[in-house]
């Protein structure tokens, strides 16, 4: 059988997530006999052009010609891969979906070389494509990216828990935040990442994103509970997430006392 | 049997157990009490409300490698390991019975836990206070008639301590300074939870109450509750390969039926889509289903669902509601 033929894109991101994938190191050698990796920028010289058997992208969607490039991807391509919270939901620079666009878009490119190909919302790839399977985090854990990989190779469709990050909390036997008159977003948030922020004493940001089945008011209303101002709240959940009106939805609630 | 033993000569036996390297005992480490493996008896924590975290992890792991396989062959991961338990609250060696009547029934025994339970010794260790979510008095689990090797009960001066089985006996022939008794140990434990048997029938008829929909409002199906508690044993089985695919494991992963896709079946069809149906489901399963399946409350009392709660939702509250 000829091996699947493999790219790995970047959008606007810190390229962590692929940096994570080069720290595979001996597991990459291994990966790397069975797949066909065709594109890789950072990492190999290769850059083939489609069809891919599987695109794995990293970054989010903050450029117009990166609404198209998603797009060519997406068609060229059997399976996508979402890789890290940028690309699963926006990520870090999804802040400017909630600032003052030319302000932000001087500070980072200056006024020369503003032209209208930044068009600095940044959305995650599934606000633009249909995406597949996400590799969750910032930075992913690259063993999920090995996981994923070795699932699709024996023909399985890859399965994510959706468990949020308290399941995980427990397993480390920690004092919750919230029992600590602290804040968190556990309980709204993916897990996978072996609670290590909560574990470290610091509250979860959710860089894992948002999960499917939450109970936005019940997260809300803990942490008015435990006396986190609205603005908090909004820092917490804007840090990593720029899903369409997922933070809207909280400022409402919130502006509503709706929780 | 049963024998009055002074502290120290106590002392002296679980110096004698630790060096051994087998024994797992309650230390504290800054506010919390945890199970741990013990090199110096004085790190032992005699005087605490039951650990937030229970001995379930000892028995049956949020992760566990079950096997592991190459073309030829498959190899089991058996624990043939000797452990010793001291100062096991009497509701948490209840736990173990439940677990037992799930995972070793006949015919169908599960050979990780059950290797795991044959080689571990159970000496218990008697409440003398209860904490504030505890109520194993209203389910009759603060206290043994089995389950034990060897049972402590904290008598100011001097332990009563009963044995429960021949390794038991064995142990305790070993102390010098021990006398026989027909004393009755104190029963201190008061200020708990109550749940009257009255009140736990009254599940019969409330499963169509609106009063789970109303409860599990502020529920975050985060699984804190059934995590923490040391009778779910819910689990979810993985296999990993190995990157040449010729070999690799298969792992056992905690689950619970707080999640949504834990009912999800081929298909998508997903049973208990509704948060409503799934906090309701972790009650039934406690004080029905088990009851009408092996005669006994799966709940042991111990609160832990409750204290490991973020949104400290109380199931005892909940029940006496209905
Ligand atoms: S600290 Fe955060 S992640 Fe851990 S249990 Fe509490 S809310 Fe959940
Ligand atoms: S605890 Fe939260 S912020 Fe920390 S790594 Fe996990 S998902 Fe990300
Ligand atoms: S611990 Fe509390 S909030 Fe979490 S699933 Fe259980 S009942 Fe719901
Ligand atoms: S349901 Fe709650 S009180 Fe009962 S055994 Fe489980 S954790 Fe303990
Ligand atoms: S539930 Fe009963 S046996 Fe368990 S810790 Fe509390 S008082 Fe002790």
């Amino acid at each position: 059988m000829a091996k699947p033929r493999v790219g790995i894109f970047d959008l606007t991101s810190c390229d962590g997530c692929q940096v994570e994938i080069l720290n595979l190191e001996d597991s990459l050698l291994d990966i790397l006999g069975k797949i066909d990796l065709v594109n890789f920028r950072i990492g190999k010289e290769v850059k083939e052009e489609g069809p891919y058997d599987v695109a794995i992208v990293e970054g989010s969607v903050s450029k117009t010609d990166e609404i198209e490039r998603i797009k060519k991807i997406r068609d060229q391509s059997k399976i996508l891969i979402a890789l890290g919270a940028c690309a699963t939901h926006g990520g870090v620079q999804a802040n400017i979906n909630f600032m003052d666009e030319n302000e932000v878009k001087k500070a980072a490119y200056g006024e020369e070389r503003l032209t209208e190909n930044y068009d600095v919302k940044s959305k995650p790839l599934s606000h633009y494509v249909d995406v597949d399977f996400n590799i969750r985090g910032c930075p992913i854990d690259k063993h999920d990216f090995v996981d994923i990989l070795k699932q699709l190779l024996i023909g399985k469709i890859p399965k994510e828990k959706h468990n949020p990050v308290c399941m995980e909390c427990r397993y480390n036997e920690n004092v919750c935040q919230f029992q600590k008159k602290g804040k968190c977003l556990g309980p709204l948030t993916h897990g996978g990442c072996n609670a290590v922020c909560p574990s470290n004493n610091i509250a979860c940001d959710g860089c894992r994103g948002p999960l499917e089945d939450l109970n936005l008011k019940a997260g809300l209303r803990i942490m008015k509970e435990n006396n986190v101002s609205d603005k908090d709240i909004l820092n917490m959940v804007r840090k990593f997430t720029g899903i369409d009106n997922y933070y809207e939805k909280i400022e409402e609630l919130l502006k509503n006392g709706n929780y | 049997m049963k024998y009055t033993v002074s502290k120290n000569e106590v002392k002296n036996f679980l110096d004698k157990l630790s060096a051994s390297g087998n024994l797992i005992a309650p230390v504290r480490e800054n506010s919390l009490v945890k199970f741990k493996k013990i090199a110096n008896p004085d790190e032992i924590e005699f005087d605490y409300i039951n650990s937030k975290y229970s001995i379930k992890k000892y028995f049956l792991l949020d992760k566990e490698v079950l096997f592991e396989y190459d073309k030829d062959s498959i190899k089991e991961n058996i624990e043939e390991k000797q452990r010793i338990f001291f100062g096991i609250r009497p509701c948490d060696v209840h736990s173990l019975l439940v677990m037992d009547k799930l995972l070793l029934e006949e015919g169908m025994e599960d050979i990780y836990y059950k290797n795991k339970r044959k080689n571990s010794l159970i000496f218990a260790l008697k409440c003398s206070k209860s904490g504030e979510n505890c109520f194993c008095r209203s389910l009759g689990t603060d206290d043994l008639k089995e389950g034990y090797d060897l049972l402590f009960y904290d008598e100011g001066n001097y332990y009563i301590v009963k044995t429960g089985s021949e390794k038991g006996d064995n142990f305790i022939s070993k102390l010098e300074e021990k006398q026989e008794t027909e004393d009755e140990p104190s029963d201190p434990l008061e200020n708990q939870k109550k749940l009257s048997q009255d009140q736990i029938e009254k599940l019969r008829e409330s499963f169509n109450s609106d009063i789970w929909k109303k409860e599990s409002a502020i529920c975050f199906s985060c699984a804190g509750c059934t995590t923490t508690c040391p009778t779910c044993g819910c689990f979810d089985v993985k296999d990993d390969p190995d990157l040449d695919f010729e070999s690799g494991k298969r792992i056992r992963l905690d689950a619970s039926c707080q999640l949504k896709n834990y009912t999800g079946v081929a298909g998508g069809h997903v049973f208990r889509d509704e948060r409503s149906k799934r906090f309701k489901h972790r009650i039934y399963h406690k004080f029905k289903y088990f009851v009408d399946q092996y005669g006994s409350e799966m709940c042991i009392g111990c609160g832990r669902c409750i204290t490991n709660c973020p949104a400290n939702i109380d199931m005892v509250k909940i029940l006496n509601k209905l």
